[in-house]
């Protein structure tokens, strides 16, 4: 499976008068090459960001008695589908703002940081380096955490931003990025559905691929010393 | 706050105490959600039978009926939609009469064209006295695109689209003064057969009643339906016209019969009634004879015949066949039938017909091939006083089955079992047509008409429910005054015994004729399918505001309001005009969520419209009454339903 080591860093025949370096350096680490089974990891978490492009990111119901199967309104990377129209029916009754998909700046972001995720991913196999492999790592958790912030502050505005003038008087509220918001006789509920699943999934993925090469190094170097 | 709630508590429970003591001292409950099926029974006096009956009509909420019952709406003018085994009523679809409800007849202008092109002799006709409804058919079985329903009153046809339940048309026959033998269509809907009912002169001018013979007619008219249209095409539809009998009830042959109709006559013996100048009346006179004739009609041969040239002539714009024509081009046929017949009743496999005479006890079954020799063979038995050629009864007849008294009309089960209705003895009994025995009969309440069966009609009938629609009730309902409900009877006939499973009380008109569809080949739309739809076209509006363009325009001398009707308000709210000024309102409905259905009323202008979601209408009328008038949506659209309103501000 591994491949012969060439030139363990450290392992130079010029300095073999040293004694043999008992750990391994994180700068040892980064110049070392990517396994192939991270390469294979890699190149399917980057194909499974193309259909995190198109599969809906979140999907909030609201739940009522006249809505027997719920609305559904589904975030995706790019826009917002479902029963959007009904959904910005109602909210005009509490004053809440109407859901444009074309005023959000984040989708047009979204994509492109999607597809960065996969270039990196790609090139990463591809060279077999770690430090793209990490750089476009920190790159996409950065960015989730963001966007999962961002989410946060999108649906306090809507909640706490109520037009006073609305037909309906209700007391501003927070609807709640992950689980249930009851208001009226609607229950809110948002989740996560299967593109957040499959990006999870890259960042879950992460610190696995870190950690197997750290061990694989870790025992290269340590085999390498040995054979010194 | 505290000390509230906790004595808002102790008044709960107390009323929940007493509520409990209550029940305790009263009675045990028979119809507690705890109480058994024994227990309920025995306290509503149900028997084994009755709860049978129950379990099988019963469905629960939320869950659809198997299928959907067409049933004409009668005096009513519409057509009515009953849900079996349940026998809901699920919609009184807006025909021949204005409907408030549906918005039909109250202010649109493309309802009002369709009524328009139902007005007859300069009057204003809003009713009708719809009989015989029937659904498009491809290869002798219902496909569930439309619906067509004749006027008997006012010779009249509507058709009805099942993408929507709407009436799309409605066409009229001013060569007839009546018609009751339509609509029934041809197998693969390539006409709606519309045979008049009683005779008169068919260009439409007097003649007197000693001049009955010469200038009296019955006719048939073939209307040809454009499918893709959706619509009755008048140019390319033709009349036969016939002796003056009165024709009846018709039906179309298929399979081996496929491209032949047949009507049943009456009055052959041309009688002219008129009691009082010592002249026996009708009812006598014209059942004078054993005999009536059975009319059968090749219009497959007339189609052609109608496109040859100098074959037709035109009466009241109309292309009709004379008489002398289609004998001379062998399209039409006499044999005889008993007399007072009413169903001519073609059997699923096309081979057999069965009519009823209600004074005869036989149902007489004629079969195809036999009247195919008998013509071939020229197998005349003579001519009738016009002509027209009767084939020899006995060469042409199978069998006569004696079922009982006043046999009226047949539909079919499966496994060539037939279910006729007995007026007089108000019954309907099951019997085989091949073989030709009565099997069972079971008693009707009361007076049945009609009856309808699963499909019954069809190619392939289905063999499971019956509904007999009897004319009389007498006993079965709780009176409501001297006029009395018709009573349709859910029957069910899959075990060897039919039971009788429920009375549905019809309180609108007298139905006729009802068919039975399987309610799957039905895909009806849940809302338009586009927003700013207009139903009359069943394509998109022009000329309409969605929301963002709602305006009003002075323009041509009329003033255009483009609005919109959302949950819950209008745009505009505010319709200034000054008194006399010619008013268009252009109204669309731009929700697309199943049932958030607007209605749109003006105070006094006798205006209310129906926009369902997506719908678009368009409401034209001259503000003559200057005022203020509220306009409202009258439907209960949401919470704030009774604030979606507005004012028409008319200016002396």
């Amino acid at each position: 499976m591994n491949g012969p080591i060439e030139a363990l860093p450290g392992s130079d025949p010029g300095s073999s008068v040293l004694p043999p370096a008992t750990r391994l350096t994180p700068t040892q680490f980064l110049q070392g090459e990517l396994s192939k089974r991270s390469r294979i990891l890699l190149v399917v978490l980057a194909l499974a960001m193309i259909p995190a492009l198109f599969l809906p990111v979140w999907r909030i119901t609201l739940h009522a008695p006249q809505y027997p199967g719920g609305l559904t309104v589904d975030i995706y990377s790019n826009t917002v589908g479902g029963e959007l129209a009904e959904v910005n029916g109602l909210n005009h009754y509490i004053g809440m703002a109407e859901i444009h998909p074309d005023e959000f700046p984040e989708f047009r972001l979204i994509p492109f940081f999607i597809l960065r995720f996969l270039a990196f991913a790609g090139l990463a196999a591809m060279v077999a380096r770690i430090p793209i492999a990490a750089v476009g790592y920190i790159d996409f958790a950065l960015f989730g955490v963001v966007m999962l912030a961002d989410f946060q502050g999108w649906l306090t505005r809507y909640g706490q931003e109520l037009d006073p003038a609305a037909a309906i008087t209700i007391a501003p509220f927070t609807p709640k990025f992950l689980g249930t918001t009851e208001v009226g006789q609607f229950a809110v509920t948002s989740f996560p559905t299967i593109a957040t699943g499959l990006m999870a999934l890259a960042g879950l993925a992460g610190p696995v691929i870190l950690i197997l090469e750290w061990r694989k190094s870790r025992r290269e170097y340590s085999d390498a010393a040995t054979l010194a | 706050m505290n000390a509230k709630r906790r004595r808002f508590a102790g008044i709960t429970l107390g009323v929940l105490g007493a509520l409990a003591l209550a029940g305790a001292c009263s009675q045990p409950s028979a119809a507690g959600p705890g109480a058994s099926i024994g227990d309920i029974a025995a306290a509503r006096g149900l028997s084994e039978a009755d709860i049978s009956a129950a379990v099988k009509t019963y469905v629960p909420t939320g869950q659809f009926d198997e299928y959907m019952m067409f049933a004409s709406g009668g005096h009513s003018g519409q057509a009515l939609v009953i849900g079996i085994p349940s026998m809901r009523l699920l919609k009184v679809i807006g025909v021949f009469t204005p409907e408030p409800w549906q918005g039909y007849g109250y202010g649109s202008e493309e309802h009002a064209q369709l009524m328009e092109d139902g007005d007859m002799a300069g009057h204003e006709i809003r009713w009708g006295d719809s009989h015989h409804p029937a659904l498009s058919e491809t290869d002798g079985d219902y496909d569930g695109q439309y619906l067509f329903i004749n006027d008997k009153a006012n010779p009249r046809l509507a058709v009805i689209d099942l993408r929507d339940f709407e009436t799309k048309q409605i066409v009229q026959n001013p060569l007839f003064g009546s018609n009751h033998g339509g609509a029934f269509v041809t197998p693969n809907t390539e006409y709606v057969i519309e045979p008049a009912q009683y005779a008169v002169p068919l260009d439409g001018t007097y003649a007197h009643i000693d001049e009955y013979e010469e200038r009296y007619r019955g006719a048939v008219t073939f209307w040809k339906f454009d499918r893709d249209a959706g619509r009755l095409d008048e140019s390319e539809s033709f009349t036969i016209e016939l002796p003056p009998y009165w024709q009846d009830l018709s039906d179309a042959g298929k399979g081996p019969s496929h491209g032949w109709a047949f009507i049943n006559t009456f009055n052959t013996e041309m009688a002219t009634g008129g009691v009082m100048k010592g002249n026996p009346p009708f009812e006598a006179g014209a059942s004078a004879n054993d005999m009536d004739y059975l009319t059968l009609i090749n219009w497959e041969a007339a189609a052609r015949v109608a496109d040859e040239a100098g074959k037709t002539v035109q009466i009241q714009g109309r292309r009709v066949i004379p008489l002398q024509t289609a004998i001379d081009e062998g399209l039409i046929y006499f044999t005889p039938e008993p007399k007072s017949p009413h169903g001519v009743d073609v059997t699923p496999d096309g081979q057999r017909l069965v009519i009823s005479g209600k004074l005869d006890p036989h149902a007489t079954v004629y079969e195809w091939d036999r009247i195919q020799t008998a013509i071939a063979d020229q197998n005349f038995s003579g001519t009738d006083a016009y002509g027209v050629p009767i084939l020899d009864f006995d060469a042409v007849v199978e069998k006569q089955v004696e079922l009982g008294l006043g046999p009226l009309h047949t539909q079919y089960g499966s496994n060539d079992i037939a279910y006729t209705s007995l007026f007089l003895e108000s019954a309907v009994v099951k019997w085989s047509v091949s073989q030709g025995v009565v099997l069972e009969k079971l008693p009707v309440h009361y007076n049945v008409g009609h009856i309808a069966m699963a499909e019954g009609d069809t190619r392939s009938p289905d063999g499971n429910y019956l509904v007999s629609l009897n004319k009389w009730s007498i006993d079965r309902f709780a009176t409501v005054g001297p006029l009395h409900p018709q009573n349709f009877q859910l029957v069910d006939v899959t075990g060897d015994q039919m039971q009788l499973l429920y009375d549905s009380p019809i309180g609108i008109g007298e139905p006729h004729y009802a068919q039975i569809i399987k309610a799957d080949k039905l895909a009806a739309w849940e809302t338009y399918p586009q927003i700013g739809f207009n139903p009359a076209t069943m394509s998109p509006a022009e000329d309409i505001a969605t929301t963002g363009t709602e305006r009003i325009e002075r323009r041509d001398g009329e003033v255009h309001v483009y609005m919109t009707a959302v949950r819950s308000h209008f745009t505009p709210e505010h319709i200034e005009v000054n008194q006399g000024e010619n008013v268009v309102l252009h109204v669309t409905n731009p929700e697309q969520t199943r049932d958030a259905t607007h209605g749109f009323a003006i105070d006094k202008y006798n205006v209310n419209l129906s926009l369902e979601p997506g719908e678009s209408q368009v409401v034209r009328f001259t503000a003559d009454a200057a005022g203020v008038f509220p306009f409202y949506c009258t439907e209960f659209c949401s919470a704030l339903h009774l604030e979606m309103a507005g004012y028409l501000f008319v200016r002396p």
